[in-house]
């Protein structure tokens, strides 16, 4: 006479759990949130995706616009329509480099992003690239942005993440721990089936339905917010499968509890505590303990420090355009001019100065984001729910590395740009414009507005953001696998007599 | 070899000795009757047969088999009826008598389930409604019908008759001697005197976690029985 084959009890609870009200009540819920998370997300996206275009459009316009400009300027001075200022002038060299540039980076989203709003609701996803700008942009939207404030969007990641443990703990909670409420475990007990095999046929059943239902509901979710799911199936593979092996560290995570046969309320407690501990309590405690070991440059001494430099700079000035020009052996000869040198040409001497001023500033800002990255990076690993998360943004191609990448490539770009048109500039140093034309309205120095190269992100490959995620999915694997094992080895008897 | 066999077995909660020395023997067919009040060990020697509890000392073995050794081998060889028996309400009589025995290592198909059921004394029109509405005897006609699909070799009874109507409790005693019958050695913890009588072979008296006094039930009346109880609790 032996127990029950664990095959057939399976098959046994697999048909009562799936006959249960508050299994199909949870996934419903679930599956609605899933879907809400991911169009919220879609809309989110379309939103700036459209932004994007017409930044596209508009930088376009300006151009064309400027090169209009430059072709009317060409016509002869009127009683009514004189010279312009060169500001205004798209023909006069260090007028058109400092108010006739102005390009768009920009960071498209990639077919997943709905999976996960990550940061793209937090950092653009297009800079305005001007010559003269300090260090490429205006990156105010740090400390500025309100919605740095908020909780965070409501995206399928965060219905994965946070609400999946919820219902997935729910159902285990009163699931499992139904026959001790109902003072039916004695005679549960009383049978030939151990209480590893009784719990783990039933915990199995639940994943068995769960798992399957979460997996539809979430593909079903990016596809009803517009992702092209058959582009998609490597990335989208991954994060099933993240997704899976989430709820398998959550089911290991309530075997252990599970394991002492407690009643739902109690149940319910331990999971809760577990929950707010491994969402709320260890991520808060975490970047608490980063932040004080390592504490945020200040934003606010970044500003004042530029207000600082900014006045440096003006008091300074010609000093630091005598020193530049006397600095270069082809300007040499020309350090008297320094003082006479218009707005724009003057710029292209002292914003590098100003940058060069500010610089240790912004490497120890820029160091300590990139200290702040690997430091989520571990926690990642420690913590699963961040971990999640950050793999969910990586696929998504949402993530905060990519942003920076976005952000040095823009830098980059705003440097290449500066090579194209500086020289022009300087040029007019040792070759001063001849006195306006009095015949046409532009100066006409620079013959034509600069057809100038378009920012292009160099993105890396779903391969590869599939091979950064790698990693955290073995680690996962691998935490489920000890949680389970510890649950099942907790299991030693029946505790049917308190 | 005796289905049961206790030597000395013992056991103390937070320095009270709840079981204190007990020795049992149960051959096949045989019924035992352990007697005592509330808080004499009876369902703690119970627990201990079922392996819900272990023993500070002594051995038990059941069939055979060490039960504190190997508690599920010998779960295995024992039918149980708790005191009060608790069905999942949202399934039928039949189903629920499908679930335990499949925990029994049994399958049984429906109409084993059915002449089970009826066996124990459920009405036909019962076996197919869901349990959430049956009455403590109906639930507990359930119950033996699932100690008789195990077709264990010792079938351990908690109190029984407790709450059960006169007929519902004489049908028990029909089945208890139906399974002596059929050689299943049957265990009774319980404080009905009187209906214990007619059922049992032995009768066990359990004070303070000591048998007492042990009697063959048929040397002895009910006068006799209940004098000798209250005597013996005095003691």
């Amino acid at each position: 006479m032996s127990g029950p084959r664990f095959r057939d009890l399976f098959a046994w609870e697999w048909r009562q759990v799936g006959r249960s009200p508050l299994l199909w009540a949870v996934l419903l819920i679930l599956s609605a949130s899933f879907v809400w998370g991911a169009l919220n997300t879609a809309v989110l996206h379309s939103a700036q995706t459209a932004a994007l275009e017409r930044a596209r459009q508009a930088d376009a316009a300006f151009h064309a616009s400027a090169v209009e400009r430059a072709r009317a300027y060409r016509a002869p001075v009127t009683a009514s329509a004189g010279p312009v200022a060169y500001w205004q002038d798209p023909t006069n060299v260090a007028g058109y480099s400092e108010y006739f540039v102005r390009k768009s980076a920009l960071k498209p989203h990639l077919p997943l992003s709905p999976l996960a709003a990550g940061v793209s609701d937090l950092a653009p996803s297009r800079l305005e690239i001007k010559l003269n700008t300090p260090f490429g942009f205006l990156d105010t939207y740090d400390f500025e942005n309100p919605r740095g404030l908020a909780l965070g969007r409501f995206d399928l990641a965060f219905a994965i993440v946070f609400l999946l443990p919820i219902g997935l703990l729910l159902l285990f909670a009163l699931l499992v721990t139904f026959e001790r409420d109902r003072d039916m475990l004695r005679l549960v007990a009383a049978q030939a089936t151990g209480p590893r095999a009784w719990i783990g046929a039933r915990m199995a059943a639940i994943l068995a339905w769960s798992v399957p239902a979460t997996v539809l509901a979430m593909i079903a979710a990016l596809g009803i917010a517009g992702v092209p799911l058959g582009a998609v199936v490597v990335s989208l593979a991954v994060a099933v499968l993240v997704t899976v092996l989430y709820m398998l560290f959550w089911s290991g995570v309530a075997l252990a509890v599970l394991a002492r046969q407690p009643g739902a309320g109690a149940a319910l407690g331990s999971f809760a505590a577990i929950w707010a501990a491994l969402t709320i309590g260890l991520p808060l405690a975490g970047s608490a303990v980063a932040g004080m070991i390592d504490p945020v440059p200040s934003a606010i001494g970044y500003v004042d420090a530029q207000r600082r430099i900014s006045d440096e700079i003006n008091r300074e000035r010609d000093a630091i355009l005598a020193a530049a020009l006397t600095g270069r052996p082809d300007l040499r000869p020309f350090a008297d001019r320094a003082a006479t040198l218009d707005y724009a040409t003057r710029l292209s001497f002292l914003v590098p100065e100003t940058e060069r001023r500010l610089s240790q500033l912004r490497i120890a800002i820029q160091d300590h984001r990139a200290r702040q990255e690997m430091v989520a990076h571990i926690a990642g690993f420690a913590i699963p729910t961040l971990g999640v998360e950050a793999a969910f943004a990586m696929l998504a191609g949402t993530d905060p590395t990519r942003q920076r990448a976005f952000e040095m490539q823009a830098r980059d770009y705003q440097l290449r740009l500066r090579e194209i048109v500086h020289p022009l500039v300087q040029r007019e140093i040792t070759q001063p414009p001849a006195p306006p034309d009095r015949e046409t309205r532009g100066r006409l120095n620079l013959a034509e507005p600069l057809t100038l190269p378009e920012f292009a992100l160099a993105d890396r490959s779903a391969a590869e953001r599939i091979g950064q995620v790698l990693p955290f999915l073995f680690w996962l694997s691998l935490l489920a696998l000890l949680c389970i094992a510890f649950g099942l080895g907790r299991i030693r008897k029946w505790r049917v007599v308190e | 070899m005796p289905v049961l066999r206790l030597e000395s077995v013992s056991l103390a909660f937070n320095g009270h000795r709840a079981v204190d020395g007990l020795s049992l023997r149960l051959e096949p067919g045989e019924v035992y009757a352990l007697l005592g009040p509330n808080g004499a060990g009876k369902t703690t020697t119970l627990n201990m047969i079922l392996g819900f509890l272990k023993p500070d000392g002594g051995s038990i073995h059941v069939d055979g088999i060490d039960a504190v050794a190997d508690p599920l081998a010998a779960r295995a060889r024992i039918a149980y009826l708790p005191e009060t028996v608790m069905l999942h309400p949202a399934l039928t009589a039949i189903e629920n008598l499908g679930y335990f025995a499949l925990l029994a290592g049994r399958k049984i198909d429906a109409a084993t389930a059915r002449n089970l059921l009826a066996d124990a004394g459920l009405q036909d029109e019962a076996h197919d409604r869901r349990a959430q509405g049956f009455s403590k005897g109906m639930r507990q006609k359930v119950g033996v019908a699932i100690a008789l699909a195990k077709e264990a070799r010792l079938l351990l009874l908690d109190e029984p008759t407790s709450g059960l109507d006169a007929s519902a409790a004489n049908d028990l005693g029909q089945v208890i001697r139906g399974a002596s019958d059929r050689g299943i050695a049957v265990l009774m913890a319980t404080h009905d005197l009187f209906r214990v009588k007619d059922v049992a072979r032995r009768l066990g008296i359990l004070h303070a976690g000591r048998l007492v006094d042990e009697r063959d039930a048929a040397a002895i009346g009910p006068v006799e029985l209940e004098r000798l109880y209250l005597e013996r609790l005095a003691a």
